[in-house]
């Protein structure tokens, strides 16, 4: 028996919108998971991880990007804040300059490999959180 | 070392083709695997040629399951249609051909321009750069205003819509890793959804034709390959650009309307991206597609003569695998037409929702859910089923606009 056009047509767009609304809370409902900067691997590429370190070495580009080094103890980690997400941290009053040497920082954000070197990169301006000294 | 560098160059065409074959499995699912095994070879070349070979001769041999069994893979997606229209045409195997050579056209294409033109590409990269929103936003316009009717143009505003938040959520979302997201999101839009409406409509394969007859004109051919190895310069030049969108951007600027010439664009947007994108890891240490990403891994910095040896790897193994899958893609027609496509395609939709639910949990699995019924949903308001692929153009819009940050953190995702 085949199914009538206007049956699969409104199902088909109550499951989208469901599923739409859905997935948004489920993004909304899911904190990625705390840890270390020494326990990230590359296995754990694409996935969203929050980690907490000082910065140990900081760069800034022409271009208005912002490449800082993270570490804890005896491992770090390359953390990559580009203009567009510079720019969004500036509208709400931080800027470079606020990234200081020996800041703790917080960062959530995605493990990605750049240049055979692990980096986590933040994507919203509440991914990066200045802690203090 | 020619004999390790000869073995380990065809060892990557079974690989390739049976990774090809099996639906929905793309490169990226097995990379990390095949790096996890470096220890196994002492010499990091060996590997990142397996890896190349591998690469390539899996993008020809993706378009048969794509094709015959509407269960394609990432990059090949778009060719459910055109390669479903055809086999009920009885031309599946005109189909696997033309995609052939436009793969292979392009390749030769590609390899040209990067030896001759490859060092101007990081010009033409920081040219176009700017520019990329602006004409993806066009795309979007024409997709949906070229539709026939405003009743349709309606429904094809609502399938952008729809596609692009599922976009914007999938892509920034940590409820399923990065890596994986694309699968359960494309083969839920053009597969499984394809699938669903062949099961509804109990679709029988016609007999089909394994002559050596294309229906395509010679000066078609050319530009299709010529657009391909532009296409996939721009997929291995630019960020955010994946062979679907590239693919849909020359559907509509470069007038690829026709199934036959489309097929063989998008064939060859995905092998010049193999060239292109090695030139790319050379010429600005950034690479574009998952085997340059391991490439890159296993040979920090690549020299000029690395990136011709990978060339000609992937001219290697390409002139090797292309008569193996030529034989592949004339007996399947004989086995399918044994077989009934209702079953057939039920077993091919329930492999792929297992392989979701095993690559993505449950997570990915609410994705394929959401996204099948957009495909379907596509189906039904009988809107082109390329309206779906804003779920990769509208991020894209959003990232070369510069205002991802501003909207993620409006959402708070």
């Amino acid at each position: 028996m085949e199914l009538s056009k206007k049956f699969l047509l409104t199902t088909s767009l109550v499951i989208s919108l469901s599923g739409l609304v859905l997935i948004y809370a489920a993004s909304l409902n899911t904190s990625p998971q705390k840890i270390p900067i020494g326990d990230i691997t590359s296995d754990m590429e694409g996935r969203t991880v929050t980690i907490t370190g000082h910065i140990s070495q900081k760069r800034e580009t022409t271009d208005g990007h912002l490449f800082l080094t993270l570490s804890d103890k005896k491992n770090d980690i390359q953390v990559p804040i580009f203009s567009d997400l510079m720019k969004g941290m500036e509208k709400i009053g931080v800027t470079k300059s606020d990234f200081r040497i020996n800041n703790t920082i917080s960062i959530e954000g995605t493990v990605g490999i750049y240049k055979g070197s692990l980096q986590i990169l933040p994507k919203k301006v509440t991914d990066v959180k200045i802690l203090g000294d | 070392m020619l004999i390790e560098l000869l073995f380990f160059s065809l060892l990557g065409v079974p690989l390739g083709i049976v990774l090809g074959l099996l639906p929905g499995m793309h490169i990226n699912n097995v990379i990390p695997i095949m790096l996890s095994l470096s220890f196994l070879v002492n010499n990091p070349y060996y590997l990142a040629i397996l890896i190349i070979s591998t690469a390539t001769v899996q993008i020809f041999t993706s378009f048969i399951p794509s094709i015959f069994l509407g269960a394609p893979d990432e990059d090949t997606s778009l060719s459910v249609l055109p390669g479903h229209k055809m086999l009920m045409e009885g031309r599946g195997y005109e189909a696997i051909k033309l995609t052939i050579i436009g793969g292979m056209g392009a390749i030769v294409v590609s390899v040209l321009m990067t030896l001759f033109l490859g060092s101007y590409f990081t010009l033409l990269h920081d040219f176009l750069r700017p520019y990329i929103a602006y004409a993806l936003i066009g795309v979007t316009l024409f997709m949906v205003l070229s539709e026939k009717s405003p009743k349709k143009i309606l429904g094809a505003f609502v399938v952008v819509l729809l596609s692009g938040l599922l976009g914007i959520f999938v892509l920034n979302t940590g409820i399923v890793s990065q890596k994986n997201v694309l699968f359960p999101t494309l083969a839920g839009l053009f597969a499984t959804s394809t699938l669903l409406v062949s099961i509804n409509q109990k679709t029988k394969i016609p007999k089909q034709k394994t002559d050596s007859k294309i229906n395509l004109d010679k000066s078609t051919i050319i530009k299709s390959i010529i657009l391909g190895a532009l296409a996939g310069m721009l997929v291995g030049l630019l960020p955010a650009i994946g062979v679907s969108q590239a693919a849909i951007f020359m559907q509509y600027f470069g007038g690829l309307g026709e199934a036959r010439s489309f097929l063989m664009t998008l064939s060859g947007i995905g092998t010049a991206n193999e060239v292109i994108s090695l030139n790319s890891l050379y010429l600005i240490s950034n690479p574009r597609s998952g085997s340059s990403v391991a490439v890159e891994r296993l040979i920090p910095n690549i020299t000029y003569n690395d990136m011709l040896l990978f060339i000609g790897v992937i001219l290697f193994v390409s002139g090797i695998a292309i008569p193996i899958i030529l034989f592949i893609g004339r007996l399947v027609p004989n086995v399918l037409s044994k077989i009934n496509y209702t079953i057939l395609s039920a077993s091919v939709l329930l492999f792929i929702t297992f392989m979701v639910f095993i690559i993505t949990g449950v997570y990915g699995l609410l994705i394929g859910i959401t996204s099948t019924a957009i495909g379907v949903l596509c189906f039904y308001l009988d809107v082109r089923r390329s309206n779906c692929m804003s779920v990769l153009i509208i991020p894209s819009i959003l990232f070369f606009l510069g205002v991802n940050p501003l909207i993620l953190t409006l959402l708070n995702i």
